[in-house]
C-alpha cells in the first residue's frame, strides 16, 4: 500500500512516466508511482538520492549550494527532475522527452506542492554506519552478488558478522571502508 | 561507416530503394553480447532468401568454420562474422570487437542493409528501430 | 598441425586439452577477471599481482619452450616473434616486446585483462592497479627464453594499463633474480596422473561426444582477428594455460590457509563463483549462439537438454571428460571425471589432499544445474548481468558437495548438486 496518495498526486499530470520518493541519507524508497513495470523502483530511488547528494556536495564545493536546489537531466527518452523536499526527502519525477521545458516546470511546481500536502511527517533515523557502507557497495559495486565475500576476504572480518553491521566495531567498520574505497576506486566514500 | 567495399553500390541500392524490394528483411536487433553491441539479429523469414543469402556470401565473403554442420560462418573484408542458420532462417552478424562503441550499432545496420541488399530485399529500418534491441 | 595462421593446432587427451607441452583450455573474459580479482582480494593488490605475474611467467615460458623447441626457433628475434604470435593467436591481444638481453619493454594493444575490464566495468568503477600481470609475465617468460636467460629470471612492470584509461599497456621489462623451478605440468605429467582414471559412461555418453566434437570442429577453426582476439560462438575467448589458473588458485588457497584460516572458506566460495560465472556467460552464451542452434538444434529448455549440453561444452573447451552419472530434474545431479583440469596440477605440486580441491567443477556444476531448472531457454533469455544476479545473487536452491577427488585418493573426481 503506497504510504502517499500517489494517485491522487499524479492525476493529470501530463507525460509523467513516474516519480520516486527517496528517504535521505540513507537512499532509501519511500514510495514511488510508475507507468513502466520493468523499472526496479529501489534502484533508482538509490541512484537518484545518491546523485542528488553528490550535486549538494560539488555545489557546496564551489560555494553554490541553495536549499531550493533542482537538478535536470535531459536523456533520449526521459526528462528527469530531481528535487529536495522537507523532511529529509527527494523527489525524482521523470517526464516523456517530448513534453515542453515550461510544461515540465509547470507539472513539477504542481506535483511538488500535492505531495508537500499529502506526504507523512517524517522522523529521520541513522541507520548504522556498517548498513550504510554495505548498502552502497553494494548499489554501486560491478559483482554485488560476490561483495559481501570479496570484503570478508579483504578485510578478515568472517561472514557472519557482516550479515551484522549494526554490531561491527569502529575499527572493523574503518577496514570496511577502505575495503570498500578498494573495491569502488575511491578515494572518498559519501554514504 | 566501415562497410566500405567492393559492395558500396549494392549497399546504395538497397538504402535508396534502386531495386524492388519483393519482401522485408527481419528487424535487426541487439543481442546480448559479452561486450556491448556487438551481436545482431536479424530472422529470414523466407527461404528462398535464405538460399540467395547462402549462395551470395560465399561469393563476396571469406567462409570461416567447418562445412556441414547446419550453419554457415563467413567474415566481410572488414572482419566482421555474418553467421546463418539456413534451418531456422537466424542471421547473427557479429560486429569486430575494436569497433567504437558508438560507432557499433550503425555498423550493424549498414551490414544489415548490404546484406539484404545483395538479394534485393528491402530492410524496414521503422521497424529496425522501433524493434528496441538496439537501445 | 598447424592452422592456416600457423598457430600449432591444439591436441587433446580425455578431453584436456594440450598447446605444445602446456596444458591449456579456453575461457571467457569473465571468469578470467573474477579470478584474478578473487586472487588480489584475497592477497591484497600487492602480493596478489605478483603471484599472478609469477603464475604467469611460469607457464608461459613452460608453454613457449616447448613450441621454440618444436619450431626450431633459434635467433632472439625468431623467438620472440613466436612469442608474440602465440599471444596473439590465443587471444591475448597483440604485445610487442622490444627488451634486448633482458632489458627494454613490451607495448600491449587491446590486451585482453586490460581492455575486458574496462570494457566490462570502466563506467562505473575506477582502477587503481594495471590489470595485465599475465601479459606481464608473458613477456618476461618471452625475454628470458629469447636471450636465452635464466628460466623464470626476468621481471615485467605494467606502467600504464587501459584498464586505468590508457590508450595502451605499458610494460618495462629487466633483470631479475631466478624464481626456483617447480616439478612441472605437462602433457605426459598430466597423462601419468590420469593413466589408471578410467570410469564407465555416463548418461548421454554418444549424444555428449556428438556434441563435444562439433564444437570443437567450430573451435579448430577459430582464429585470432588482427588485434589478436579471438571470438567463438559470438563469445570472445582466450585459450589460456591451466598452469596459470591453478597457480594462483591453489597458492592462494595455500597462502590464506597459513595466514588467515578463517577466510579459506570464503575463498573457495569465490573460487566456485568463478564458475558460475563461467557457466552463465560461456556456456550460456554457446548454449544460445547460432553455431548451436543450427549444429545441435534449437533449444527446448528440457532439463536434460541442458545438462548434457554443458557437459558436451566443457569437454570442448578442454575441462576434462566430465560425464552425467546421475540426473533427476528438479532433484540431483552427479558429474565426473577421471580428472579436471584442476586435479592434475594439484597432485603433482601440492600432493595429496586432505578437502577436495576442484573448485571450478564444483561451482560449474551447480551453475549448469541452475541453468537447467531456472532459465526458460526456448524464450531466447538474454544472458544480463541482472539476470546473472537473479539467478546466482542470496540464497540457491542448490548445494554442491565435492564427494571424490583424484588428490584424496580417488578413482576420479565426483560433485553432486541437490536442493539445498
Amino acid at each position: 500500500m503506497s504510504l502517499t496518495d500517489m494517485e491522487k498526486a499524479v492525476e493529470g499530470i501530463a507525460g509523467l512516466r513516474g516519480v520516486f520518493i527517496t528517504l535521505m541519507p540513507d537512499c532509501l524508497l519511500f514510495d514511488s508511482w510508475t507507468r513502466e513495470d520493468r523499472w526496479h523502483a529501489e534502484d533508482v530511488a538509490s541512484y537518484f538520492g545518491d546523485l542528488v547528494r553528490a550535486n549538494r556536495e560539488g555545489l557546496k564545493a564551489i560555494e553554490a549550494w541553495a536549499a531550493d536546489m533542482q537538478v535536470t537531466i535531459e536523456s533520449a527518452d526521459s526528462l528527469v527532475v530531481l528535487r529536495e523536499m522537507e523532511g529529509g526527502l527527494v523527489a525524482s519525477m521523470v517526464f516523456e522527452r517530448s513534453v515542453p521545458m515550461g510544461m515540465v516546470r509547470l507539472s513539477v511546481k504542481r506535483l511538488l506542492g500535492r505531495l508537500a500536502v499529502s506526504l507523512p511527517a517524517i522522523e529521520l533515523e541513522d541507520r548504522p554506519r556498517g548498513e550504510r557502507l554495505l548498502d552502497y557497495l553494494e548499489r554501486y559495486a560491478p559483482d554485488p552478488h560476490a561483495v559481501r565475500m570479496r570484503v570478508a576476504l579483504q578485510t578478515g572480518i568472517p561472514l557472519g558478522e557482516l550479515e551484522h553491521p549494526e554490531n561491527l566495531s569502529g575499527g572493523q567498520l574503518d577496514e570496511i571502508e577502505e575495503s570498500v574505497k578498494f573495491i569502488l576506486g575511491l578515494d572518498t566514500l559519501a554514504y | 561507416m566501415m562497410v566500405e567495399t567492393d559492395s558500396a553500390a549494392d549497399l546504395c541500392d538497397a538504402v535508396v530503394g534502386g531495386r524492388d524490394s519483393p519482401a522485408i528483411a527481419g528487424a535487426l536487433r541487439r543481442e546480448h553480447a559479452c561486450r556491448h553491441g556487438l551481436l545482431w539479429r536479424s530472422d529470414v523469414a523466407e527461404p528462398a532468401v535464405v538460399v540467395a543469402l547462402q549462395g551470395l556470401l560465399g561469393e563476396r565473403c571469406r567462409r570461416v568454420g567447418p562445412a556441414g554442420l547446419g550453419v554457415e560462418l563467413f567474415e566481410t573484408a572488414e572482419g566482421h562474422g555474418i553467421v546463418l542458420v539456413p534451418r531456422t532462417g537466424r542471421l547473427q552478424l557479429r560486429i569486430v570487437g575494436t569497433t567504437a562503441r558508438e560507432d557499433r550499432e550503425p555498423v550493424a545496420r549498414a551490414l544489415h542493409r548490404w546484406l539484404f541488399g545483395l538479394v534485393g530485399v528491402g530492410v524496414d529500418t521503422a521497424d529496425a528501430a522501433a524493434d528496441g534491441g538496439a537501445r | 598441425m598447424h592452422k592456416r595462421n600457423g598457430t600449432p593446432s591444439v591436441a587433446y587427451d580425455n578431453d584436456l586439452a594440450f598447446l605444445g607441452d602446456a596444458p591449456v583450455l579456453y575461457h571467457c573474459h569473465h571468469f578470467n577477471l573474477f579470478l584474478d580479482q578473487s586472487v588480489d582480494d584475497a592477497l591484497g593488490p600487492k602480493v596478489g599481482p605478483a603471484l599472478r605475474f609469477a603464475a604467469a611467467r611460469e607457464a608461459s615460458y613452460q608453454l613457449l619452450a616447448s613450441l621454440v623447441r618444436a619450431a626450431d626457433a633459434v635467433t632472439p628475434a625468431e623467438r620472440v616473434a613466436l612469442a608474440e604470435h602465440v599471444f596473439a593467436s590465443m587471444g591475448h591481444g597483440r604485445l610487442r616486446i622490444d627488451a634486448p638481453q633482458g632489458v627494454g619493454k613490451a607495448v600491449g594493444e587491446h590486451l585482453h585483462y586490460g581492455q575486458a575490464w574496462f570494457e566490462k566495468y570502466g563506467a562505473t568503477v575506477r582502477r587503481r592497479s594495471p590489470a595485465d600481470a599475465f601479459a606481464a609475465g608473458f613477456a618476461a617468460a618471452a625475454v628470458d627464453l629469447a636471450y636465452d636467460l635464466p628460466p623464470l629470471s626476468s621481471a615485467a612492470t605494467e606502467e600504464r594499463c587501459v584498464a586505468m584509461r590508457a590508450p595502451r599497456c605499458e610494460f618495462t621489462i629487466r633483470r631479475g633474480e631466478p624464481e626456483e623451478a617447480r616439478p612441472r605440468v605437462d602433457r605426459a605429467a598430466v597423462a601419468a596422473t590420469s593413466a589408471d582414471g578410467w570410469i564407465p559412461a555416463g548418461l548421454h555418453e554418444d549424444a555428449i561426444a556428438s556434441i563435444a566434437a562439433t564444437l570443437r570442429a567450430f573451435l579448430a577453426g577459430v582464429e585470432s582477428d588482427d588485434s589478436g582476439l579471438i571470438r567463438a560462438f559470438g563469445v570472445y575467448v582466450t585459450m589460456h594455460l591451466a598452469g596459470y589458473y591453478n597457480r594462483i588458485t591453489y597458492d592462494t588457497i595455500t597462502r590464506v590457509q597459513a595466514t588467515a584460516p578463517k577466510m579459506t572458506e570464503v575463498l573457495e566460495m569465490l573460487f566456485r563463483e568463478s564458475g558460475h560465472v563461467c557457466v552463465f556467460n560461456t556456456f550460456g552464451g554457446i548454449l544460445m549462439s547460432p553455431e548451436w542452434e543450427g549444429a545441435v538444434g534449437t533449444l527446448t529448455g528440457d532439463p536434460a537438454e541442458i545438462v548434457a549440453g554443458g557437459v558436451a561444452i566443457a569437454r570442448a573447451l578442454g575441462f576434462g571428460r566430465w560425464r552425467i552419472r546421475e540426473h533427476v530434474p528438479g532433484e540431483r545431479l552427479v558429474i565426473d571425471a577421471p580428472a579436471t583440469y584442476e586435479s592434475p596440477y594439484y597432485g603433482i605440486r601440492h600432493g595429496e589432499a586432505v578437502r577436495p580441491t576442484c573448485y571450478f567443477l564444483q561451482g560449474a556444476a551447480l551453475a549448469i544445474m541452475q541453468l537447467a531448472e531456472r532459465v526458460r531457454w526456448s524464450e531466447r533469455p538474454a544472458l544480463t548481468q541482472a539476470f546473472y544476479n537473479e539467478l546466482f545473487r542470496g540464497g540457491l536452491p542448490w548445494r554442491v558437495e565435492q564427494t571424490r577427488c583424484r588428490v584424496r585418493g580417488d578413482d576420479r573426481c565426483a560433485v553432486v548438486v541437490t536442493r539445498s
